[in-house]
């Protein structure tokens, strides 16, 4: 579960009050207090906590409540800023005021949605500006769709300007290979774009019509002493799979073991 | 990272391309793309763009905008709370805050460099301010591209041809530019061949705003007596505010017209905020503006003219042309359209303001100039607009102009040309050349109009009778499309040094 699913389950429980006493807060355990809004509060702050780490927040300090509470500092909070990684850091601050071991001190359960919601939509926001060169390491195969070819993108100064070449025509299934002339060794990385049926008269992805060849996957692979690389793209149950296979100066051809291929979707 | 920037006079727009070949923009303040091209200068501190925009509102006298045309403009500046400034300073803290946006966006590239557009008709004094400017900001220049060159590349997909030629009409905010160019190529299009072009410095979409802001002032004046366009009269900051705000209304009714191609009644009440007159006014303080398409049209017919005659231009029209590529903003503008259309029946006419989406219609020479940044393959020829000559006396004593390069010459980074002068006076220990560009005759130098764009000064000759000097001078164009001057003193066993072209 990424951070953002976790945001929005938190979301999701404290609209259904799933978590209300689920975690009783210090005055409670005192036996001074009823459960109210301000306990409801505290509960889901622990419960954010939970989402986050994974564990319960004592087990995670591996101190028992009871204990925990009779040293706690009662103008502080029990969920004390110094427990909280690097990673949560942003988060610091909401679970404190949540957590505070004074009722009347903590924050309303309404203000703290608004943070969280907030913090889940900008969350949204930056994983769609991510660029998609640096979104690597995942070998996941993306699903083809019906409408589209799928071809790889073109920029050697021997071909030409930069290119957008079909290689898998996903109506009819037919298949085409494609040899790249390969000038160093090292990490090879091959663009492979997609483009709608409609606009095949369309193959440059950079000019004003080019925003129509869209960016699928990067594949990724390393390659020593060849001269050429061929490149096929398969339809493999409605996945792609990629053929890789160098072809050295004699003209011998060796494939590049498909656990030596990295994916990775857009 | 290699970047492309089209650094317009109203807008400056910033490209790259990604591993798939597609060009992505740089976001500015409100996920905008479009970096508003000015500056406001409030109250110490520097302000780019729109909070430049939104600061003109309350302190006009610290705005500056549309500086690219006096980049020409040797003297022209502008002095706000004692900082002056020109149009180079203009330019290098637009171009600073494309290069902080661009930090903040990628802080682990550690070096841009970039492709800058612009104008065809630039002179190379403008070419090098400009060049300066970017150095300064902080930004490696990979070359110096001419605006339409750099559409033409933005719009090179199946549809352009090796052999065709694309005729490129560029109507930006302060800037007209006209080119002709021929496409070669192989395996898709990429060389680009410059064989004619021409412009007008400063001819552009603010010129036709002015027009309506003329109507504008002068139905405020009919009616309230005061003329806001005499800047003897206009003082105080609130008529400043409201004269600022008459021309953004004005570039309104623009595009309102453009868009409906039809008559625009708008209201602009508060223009009455600084009227005098009004505890007297008739029509309640109320100011309603009806420009009906043909006064607007009538207003421009000089600014019309001028465009049209330098589209049907003599030099162009010997050719045959297949595509016409109407870009910039002023492409909404339907009557130069049709103008177009009419023009050239039988070539197939691409309008950049057809993609309205996101305002796409302005990001055309941004794409061109990253393109040119990352695709290594693509190579350009220029031609040389503007005649480049040194004033020089005959033995008689008669000016003329000795013309170094004709207009028309094919520019690449191949390009150099050699001349040899001699000295006029007598013993003297340096020789200083001054650069002109000309157009006329050059040898009719009564009837030549000229400017001067630079100068160099050769020191430490040998000191010589008159007429024994022999300094020979090589002028070049460099990679980043910069002329560089170097000379030769033939009489001292050939010592040639670079010399500092200063414009
Ligand atoms: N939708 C529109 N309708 C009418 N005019 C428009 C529209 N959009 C932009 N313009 C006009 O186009 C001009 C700006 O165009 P553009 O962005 O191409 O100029 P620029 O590149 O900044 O300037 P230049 O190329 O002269 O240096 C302005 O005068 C603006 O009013
Ligand atoms: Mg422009």
């Amino acid at each position: 579960m990424d951070l953002k699913d976790k945001l929005d389950l938190f979301l999701k429980s404290v609209q259904n009050k799933e978590h209300i006493g689920k975690y009783r807060d210090p005055q409670e355990f005192m036996g001074v207090y009823q459960s109210d809004e301000a306990s409801e509060v505290y509960s889901c702050g622990m419960f954010l906590f939970e989402l986050l780490f994974g564990k319960d927040f004592f087990e995670y300090i591996s101190t028992p409540s009871d204990e925990y509470f009779m040293m706690a500092d009662t103008e502080g909070a029990v969920i004390e800023r110094k427990y909280i990684c690097e990673e949560y850091a942003v988060f610091s601050d909401i679970l404190e005021k949540m957590t505070m071991y004074k009722r009347e001190n903590r924050i309303s359960l309404e203000e703290c949605i608004q943070i969280i919601e907030k913090a889940e939509k900008d969350l949204t926001f930056s994983e769609k500006e991510k660029n998609p060169e640096k979104s690597s390491e995942c070998s996941s195969f993306p699903y083809i769709e019906k409408n589209y070819d799928y071809g790889i993108i073109l920029n050697n100064k021997r071909s030409g300007r930069i290119q957008f070449v079909k290689l898998l025509d996903n109506e009819n299934g037919s298949m085409q290979r494609y040899e790249i002339p390969v000038d160093e060794s090292g990490t090879f990385k091959i663009a492979v774009s997609r483009r709608h049926k409609s606009k095949s008269h369309i193959t440059n992805p950079s000019s004003m019509y080019g925003d129509c060849i869209e960016p699928y996957a990067l594949i990724s692979t390393e390659f020593n002493g060849f001269d050429k690389l061929s490149v096929e793209l398969k339809n493999d149950n409605s996945q792609m799979s990629v053929k890789l296979c160098g072809i050295d100066f004699s003209g011998k051809i060796v494939c590049v073991p498909q656990e030596n291929i990295k994916f990775c979707s857009c | 990272m290699n970047i492309g920037i089209d650094l317009g006079t109203t807008n400056t727009i910033v490209g790259w391309m990604n591993i798939f070949g597609n060009i992505e923009f740089l976001k500015f303040e409100g996920d905008s793309i479009i970096l508003p091209s000015c500056i406001c200068y409030d109250r110490g501190k520097m302000l780019v763009g729109s909070p430049a925009l939104e600061a003109a509102k309350s302190n006009p006298a610290g705005f500056i905008s549309t500086s690219k045309i006096f980049m020409d403009d040797k003297i022209k500046s502008w002095d706000i709370d004692g900082k002056r400034f020109k149009a180079e300073d203009v330019a290098f803290e637009i171009l600073k805050k494309v290069k902080n946006t661009l930090s903040e966006k990628f802080p682990d590239v550690k070096k841009f460099k970039a492709v800058v557009t612009v104008p065809a008709k630039f002179g190379e004094d403008q070419i090098k301010r400009t060049a300066a400017a970017v150095k300064r900001a902080g930004i490696s220049l990979i070359e110096i591209l001419k605006e339409p060159v750099a559409a033409v590349l933005a719009y090179n997909d199946d549809n352009f041809k090796a052999g065709e030629k694309v005729y490129v009409i560029d109507i930006g905010g302060g800037t007209m530019d006209v080119a002709l160019i021929e496409l070669e190529g192989n395996n898709g299009v990429t060389g680009f061949n410059v064989l004619a072009a021409d412009g007008i410095r400063h001819l552009g979409g603010n010129d036709f705003d002015g027009r309506i802001s003329k109507i504008i002032f002068e139905q405020f004046r009919s009616c309230s007596g005061q003329n806001l366009t005499d800047s003897s009269t206009v003082w105080g900051a609130s008529r400043k505010q409201i004269k600022h705000k008459i021309e953004k209304i004005s570039e309104y009714v623009k595009k309102e017209l453009y868009q409906k191609n039809s008559d625009v009644t708008i209201n602009a009440d508060e223009v009455c905020s600084i009227c005098e007159k009004k505890n007297v006014c008739q029509s309640d303080c109320k100011f309603q503006l009806d420009l009906s398409f043909n006064e607007y049209l009538s207003a421009c017919d000089d600014l019309y003219k001028w465009v049209k005659e330098l589209i049907s231009n003599d030099s162009i029209n010997e050719y045959n042309i297949d595509h016409i590529l109407f870009v910039g903003g002023m492409s909404n503008d339907p009557y130069i359209r049709q103008y177009i259309e009419d023009t050239y029946s039988d070539s197939d006419v691409i309008c950049a303001a057809d993609m309205t989406d996101n305002e796409k219609y302005l990001t055309a020479i941004a794409r061109g100039a990253a393109i040119k940044a990352c695709d290594e393959n693509i190579h350009v020829v220029n031609k040389l607009l503007n005649s480049l000559g040194i004033i020089c006396r005959n033995e008689k004593g008669k000016m003329y102009m000795d013309t170094i390069i004709a207009a028309g010459a094919d520019i690449d980074e191949n390009f150099e040309t050699h001349h040899t002068y001699t000295n006029n006076g007598r013993f003297e220990t340096e020789m200083r050349f001054e650069i002109y560009e000309y157009s006329g005759d050059p040898n009719d130098f009564s009837n030549i109009s000229y400017r001067k764009i630079g100068e160099f000064i050769f020191n430490d000759i040998i000191p010589m009778d008159r007429g024994e000097q022999r300094i020979e001078t090589i002028f070049r164009f460099d990679k980043k499309g910069i002329m560089t001057v170097s000379a030769e003193d033939l009489n001292d066993h050939n010592r040639s040094v670079e010399v500092s072209f200063e414009v």
